[in-house]
């Protein structure tokens, strides 16, 4: 069974890879997993061979198991929950994993640095309380810094908040933050793409923030340095032609410096309250904006 | 042969005992037995005083010597008691005429030559000797300027063994001790030299007025150091009770900041970040010692670099931030030193300290920016009330030659405010905004309503806890006091709250 297929290949594949997307499309998923035990992949490339050992040993009754005893449960693009934002994505997820209530289909991605200044922190937060205010809800990392700020923010105001982790939905990581994911869980849920149980790695954060810009119908972008995870999330989100903005700070603070260089490069609009954000976001926030098109933007 | 008996003083910290010290001569072998737990200090004074007696011209016998310094039981140190086991000494063999020295109190540390050398914590030996009721004490010449900080003892000065016996002898006390005078000389720093930084300036001023510890985060060379260094030149000159304290604590220590502290000038202590925590709170084997915290009494302790200090450094302060005292314990016993001191911390905006600006260069991970601001402990940080911002001067702030305001005009400001306040707490048994106690900030020394009512809507919002709102509330006081506002009102509540986030990260 076609579901049954997709959840095997959703432990053994990481996410994010466009080569087994195409796979997948062509063959559908019980062929895939045929020709990939046949061995008609090159073992040396694209993890081939690794997937089929996981292959060899995964079984579905098992994975739903593992899922089910974490307290989540697997969803796929045919579930009714299905955020269908996803399937914008050149390599949608053959599956995700949520612990708590469905995802909002209206929600707006506030991320950031790790090490905000307070300046960062109070508008990561504000700007969350005002979104919630407003019926949408709030999506970001399990992060220190901004992340959590934008957490706190939305359910100080008693909205909806997500987060998209990089590891299991039971992995608390980082660890100083599991009240916060306890929290999260009860007011929105806990995503993921990959099994309960795995750690996250560095390559996972990269993939993981596709998801962010992809289920969210604009990304704002508050504190961010040059080099920062958070404007990879912004990249992702301009590619699906989803709403980016960059909050603006002063010229003097490094944390400010890759806001600036998004809206420099005409990549962000630059916002400076919530207001600023929903005018640009309110256009897709009626009824089917769950179903972003290409056309709706 | 006879028995003689002089005074000495013994420290145990700040606190002085009398020491009784009697020498016996008697027939026998030649012999010198030093009774009393001396350390080696002490005990090599043998040595020491024979060759002085003999070279100031007198005998030492020949016969059995037995000097005993009681009580007994209190460890000694230190080579203080040169002067008085020798008076001793020469009484007991009557190379000197029997004389009234019961209120006498003989200091010193005698030269092979006989010449008498300072010594070490002198002024909270003569503290002492005025309390337990000395009248008068013979001193080394070199100490005199310490000494004269105490008036009820009649001081004497003496730069030999053969001018002390002159004068003891020849019952000639000079009544007039040649006074020396401080010319109150301007300090080497002064804020006029610091190009811009007018916002830390102020910041710093509010530090000074109510007493608040400070944060300075910046990148290096923007004059963190420059700027801690002047915060003393905007202090009050300390008062006679103050004085004596702190040059107490420096005497003990021997630090070469006594004679600016006897200027009246407030200590400024800046340990190097990899000291130890004896260094930092005091102690020592035999002698406790006071460490940077009791030498920063009532004056500045600034640590540059705070966050590579070694894991506990800086979290042994908090007991004295907390009472403004410290207690050391060790094998010899314990000892509370005097600890109240405006903190000031330095840190860079990261490891590298290139995180500022565009912050391109730095290479830093933002695991290792977080560890590295998280050695600053939340504890130690919610004692903290003012956060600096520290950036570099623009070219133009560099190149001004607009008169920038002086040290003195910043102090008589932060005098006139500390006058206010003095006033306000009346009677209360504090002085200072950053003393008021929580209880009387809930009643007595509120906000004014609409303020009062802004802060709890923050804390309502969570973004301020119940003691970050004290917090706020003591620093609001400072800043009213100090633009001349009766009350605190909003406008000195949100600079206060400004003053408490300023810094990024």
């Amino acid at each position: 069974m076609e579901d049954i297929a997709r959840l095997r290949l959703f432990q053994a594949i990481d996410g994010g890879s466009p080569f087994w997307t195409e796979e997948f499309a062509n063959y559908g998923g019980d062929e895939l997993i045929t020709r990939i035990l046949a061995g008609k992949y090159d073992a040396s490339k694209r993890s081939s061979a690794r997937i089929k050992s996981e292959l060899l040993k995964n079984q579905h009754d098992g994975l739903i198991e593992e899922i089910g005893s974490s307290g989540a449960r697997f969803i796929t693009p045919a579930s009714e929950e299905w955020p269908q934002g996803l399937n914008d994505l050149v390599a949608p997820p053959f599956g995700l994993i949520i612990k708590g209530s469905p995802v909002f289909s209206t929600s707006v991605a506030i991320v950031g640095t790790r090490n905000p200044t307070t300046y960062g922190a109070r508008i990561a937060s504000e700007f969350a309380s005002g979104f919630a205010d407003r019926d949408l809800a709030i999506i970001s990392g399990g992060a220190y810094g901004i992340d959590s700020h934008a957490h706190r923010g939305c359910i100080a105001a008693e909205g909806k908040t997500f987060a998209v982790l990089a590891s299991g939905v039971n992995v608390e990581y980082p660890a100083g933050n599991s009240r916060l994911f306890k929290e999260i869980e009860e007011s929105g849920a806990l995503i993921s793409e990959v099994m309960p149980n795995v750690r996250a790695r560095p390559e996972r954060f990269l993939t993981r923030n596709r998801l962010i810009a992809a289920i969210s119908i604009g990304t704002i972008v508050v504190e961010a340095a040059f080099r920062s995870g958070s404007l990879r999330t912004a990249r992702d989100a301009a590619e699906l032609m989803r709403v980016v903005m960059a909050v603006p700070g002063p010229v003097t603070s490094p944390t400010s410096d890759g806001c600036h260089r998004l809206i420099g490069e005409r990549c962000a609009e630059i916002v400076t309250s919530v207001a600023d954000a929903m005018e640009l976001l309110a256009p897709l926030t009626a009824k089917n904006a769950g179903t972003l098109g290409s056309d709706d933007t | 042969m006879s028995v003689a008996a002089t005074r000495g003083i013994s420290l145990n910290g700040l606190e002085g005992e009398i020491i009784n010290i009697e020498v016996d001569v008697t027939h026998g072998l030649p012999s010198y037995q030093l009774l009393g737990l001396p350390d080696a200090a002490l005990n090599e004074a043998r040595d020491r005083i024979r060759s002085a007696i003999g070279n100031s011209g007198k005998r030492w016998p020949q016969t059995k010597i037995t000097v005993s310094l009681s009580p007994a039981w209190l460890p000694k140190s230190g080579s203080g008691f040169d002067l008085a086991i020798s008076i001793a000494i020469l009484s007991a063999t009557q190379q000197i005429s029997e004389l009234d020295l019961n209120e006498t109190i003989f200091i010193g540390e005698l030269s092979l030559e006989g010449l008498l050398r300072p010594v070490r914590g002198l002024l909270p030996m003569l503290l002492a000797a005025e309390k337990h009721g000395m009248r008068r004490a013979v001193v080394p010449e070199a100490n005199l300027s310490e000494a004269q900080s105490v008036s009820r003892l009649e001081i004497i000065p003496a730069s030999s063994l053969v001018q002390v016996l002159a004068i003891i002898c020849g019952a000639e006390m000079p009544r007039q001790i040649p006074l020396i005078t401080y010319e109150n000389e301007s300090p080497n720093f002064d804020f006029a030299e610091v190009a811009g930084q007018e916002d830390a300036k102020r910041g710093l001023e509010i530090a000074a007025t109510g007493g608040h510890h400070i944060l300075m985060m910046g990148p290096p060379g923007t004059g963190k150091t420059m700027l801690a260094e002047r915060l003393p030149t905007i202090l009050p000159p300390l008062n006679d009770d103050q004085l004596r304290d702190v040059a107490a604590i420096h005497s003990i220590a021997g630090t070469t900041q006594l004679a600016s502290i006897l200027r009246r000038t407030p200590p400024f202590v800046a340990p190097h970040h990899t000291t130890t925590s004896a260094g930092m709170v005091g102690g020592g084997t035999k002698m406790i010692r006071p460490g940077a915290c009791s030498l920063s009494h009532h004056g500045v302790l600034f640590i540059d670099e705070a966050p590579e200090c070694a894991h506990g450094i800086l979290d042994a302060l908090r007991q004295p931030l907390e009472s403004g005292s410290i207690e050391i314990t060790r094998a010899v016993g314990t000892t509370r030193f005097p600890a109240r001191f405006i903190l000031v911390l330095a840190a860079n905006p990261c490891p590298c300290g290139r995180f500022s600006g565009k912050g391109r260069s730095c290479q830093c991970s933002s695991l290792q920016v977080r560890r590295y601001l998280n050695r600053l402990s939340g504890p130690l940080l919610d004692r903290i009330d003012v956060k600096l911002r520290v950036d570099n001067p623009t070219r133009a702030e560099l190149a001004s030659n607009d008169p920038r305001e002086s040290s003195e005009e910043m102090r008589r400001r932060v005098e006139s405010a500390r006058a206010i306040a003095r006033e306000r707490f009346a009677g209360l048994g504090f002085e200072l905004n950053s003393a008021i106690p929580s209880e009387f900030l809930r009643r007595k020394f509120r906000a004014d309503s609409k303020a009062m009512s802004m802060l709890h809507i923050l804390i309502e919002r969570e973004e301020i806890t119940a003691r970050g709102f004290h917090k706020i509330l003591r620093l609001a006081w400072t800043i009213a006091d100090l633009r001349g506002v009766s009350i605190p009102g909003v406008d000195e509540v949100e600079a206060a709250l400004a003053l408490r986030t300023e810094t990024s990260q």
